[in-house]
């Protein structure tokens, strides 16, 4: 069915006027704009901030972009390589509005020893760590310009694969305090290591991460990492 | 452009026709009622429990909440203290699926110098019914791991040691998530992270981590206390998201 526009000085078609409803109104309804309604696309709302609907019912929800930002926990980045390289750096973060992050980091990196790091904010110098780290084979305070995410240790092995479970807070104005658990696999050996660091930045909300290997490793094709807005 | 009611026996403007339903279908849908289609909110719905849409397919979604079949973190809880306190009870909690707490305590010991600083939890008032058994695994060179059985309550945040810290200063950071189920145990980690949240001395650190269980059915409230001198500042915020 398609939609009528009636013209001065014509009778109008009982039939046309039938369509016109269900051109809007029935089986799918679309957004349509212009005097002829045809769809349109991430142009129009359902609803507004002022003519909100109440409660929406449907099966399936697919969403672009983001869902209710204001107060669920919501995945803002994602990112996976597509080919070798040393480095994942994600920007455009709102660490002021997002308050939080937890970040999934699943890695493999090329050589059994050297280690993989995340940086914020372009890895200024001003944006350094304190870190506690306690792992299965050794426990060590330091002070860095980056956090530690997995070492290898194994001699033995060629390669290994690192899982950093990381929540952070993101806001400017405090300490953003960091809790990272990280799963270090190589073969016959697993690695658990249990990290609390602080960053020292209290100027800057975090816009920026970086995951990089130290100079003696490349990130390989198929790492992921994804960053949840926790608001 | 406004919706012309086109009355019984009268001539009806094609014009009017045509606005009518570029009224109703043109652009943004909102909800609408009344005889002259005017738009209102928090009244109307799209679909309902027996007419469902069977796909929505949007950019962003902006509402106050969302119920799924499961999978979606729902902030349910957002609070932060406007005064210093020696407890935050949360009450209302219905949720029985799984939960998740964000946390920023802020430790306030009137100007002492450093001393034991430690919140707990309980859930649903204290009660005997929902006793813990915890382990407790404390990386740190001088608290050792440490376990408790048939609790009351459970820790939360934590600082002690051999430190000169005044726990004016002290934050802490806490993510704590919760296996809820109906007729199990309910499994909780917690994983918490004390430091020195002035900007001048040096900061400190305990690498707590807690495993526990709960011996309750539903979890109903929560309440975070201090169990010694110690109080939470102003500002300190909680946030407690529920998958649903």
């Amino acid at each position: 069915m398609s939609f009528h526009t009636f013209v001065k000085n014509t009778t109008i078609s009982a039939a046309d006027f039938d369509d016109n409803y269900k051109h809007i109104h029935s089986e799918t309804v679309l957004p349509r704009g212009g005097t002829s309604l045809d769809p349109t696309t991430a142009v129009y709302n359902l609803g507004d901030t002022s003519y909100r609907w109440k409660t929406c019912y449907a099966n399936e929800l697919t969403v672009m972009g983001e869902i209710n930002p204001t107060s669920s926990i919501t995945l803002v980045a994602e990112f996976t390589l597509t080919q070798t390289a040393s480095s994942i750096e994600i920007d455009g973060l709102t660490g002021e509005t997002d308050r939080c992050y937890h970040i999934i980091v699943n890695a493999r990196f090329t050589n059994a020893t050297g280690y993989i790091k995340m940086a914020i904010n372009h890895s200024s110098s001003s944006v350094y760590y304190l870190q506690y780290i306690n792992s299965s084979l050794s426990a060590s305070y330091a002070t860095n310009t980056y956090l530690y995410m997995g070492d290898g240790y194994n001699t033995t092995s060629t390669k290994h694969n690192v899982y950093s479970d990381i929540y952070m807070q993101s806001k400017s104005g405090i300490k953003n305090a960091i809790l990272n658990q990280i799963y270090d696999s190589q073969d016959l050996y697993i690695n658990y290591s249990s990290i609390r660091g602080i960053s020292l930045n209290i100027t800057e909300a975090i816009s920026n991460i970086k995951v990089l290997a130290d100079t003696a490793n490349m990130l390989l094709t198929g790492c992921n990492i994804q960053i949840y807005a926790m608001r | 452009m406004t919706f012309k009611y086109i009355a019984n026996s009268t001539i009806a403007d094609y014009q009017d026709c045509n606005l009518n339903f570029l009224h109703i279908g043109q652009g943004n849908i909102w909800p609408r009622g009344g005889t002259l289609m005017e738009p209102t909110t928090d009244v109307y719905d799209l679909g309902s429990s027996a007419y469902r849409h069977d796909k929505v397919v949007v950019n962003n979604v902006y509402c106050d909440s969302i119920t799924t079949g499961e999978g979606l973190w729902h902030k349910i809880v957002d609070t932060t203290l406007t005064t210093t306190s020696a407890s935050i009870e949360i009450t209302g909690l219905t949720n029985t699926t799984d939960i998740m707490i964000v946390s920023n305590i802020k430790g306030n010991r009137s100007g002492a110098t450093f001393a034991t600083f430690q919140i707990n939890i309980a859930f649903n008032n204290d009660s005997s019914a929902s006793y813990f058994e915890i382990f407790t695994n404390i990386f740190s060179s001088f608290i050792a791991t440490t376990y408790y059985s048939s609790t009351t309550y459970g820790r939360y945040a934590y600082q002690s040691g051999p430190n000169t810290l005044s726990v004016d200063y002290m934050e802490t950071f806490q993510i704590m998530q919760v296996r809820n189920n109906s007729t199990h145990k309910k499994m909780i980690d917690i994983k918490d992270c004390a430091y020195d949240a002035s900007y001048t001395s040096y900061p400190i650190f305990l690498n707590l981590h807690t495993l526990m269980y709960a011996k309750t059915a539903a979890i109903y409230s929560i309440k975070l206390f201090s169990n010694v001198a110690g109080t939470m500042r102003t500002n300190t915020n909680i946030r407690i998201y529920a998958k649903q």
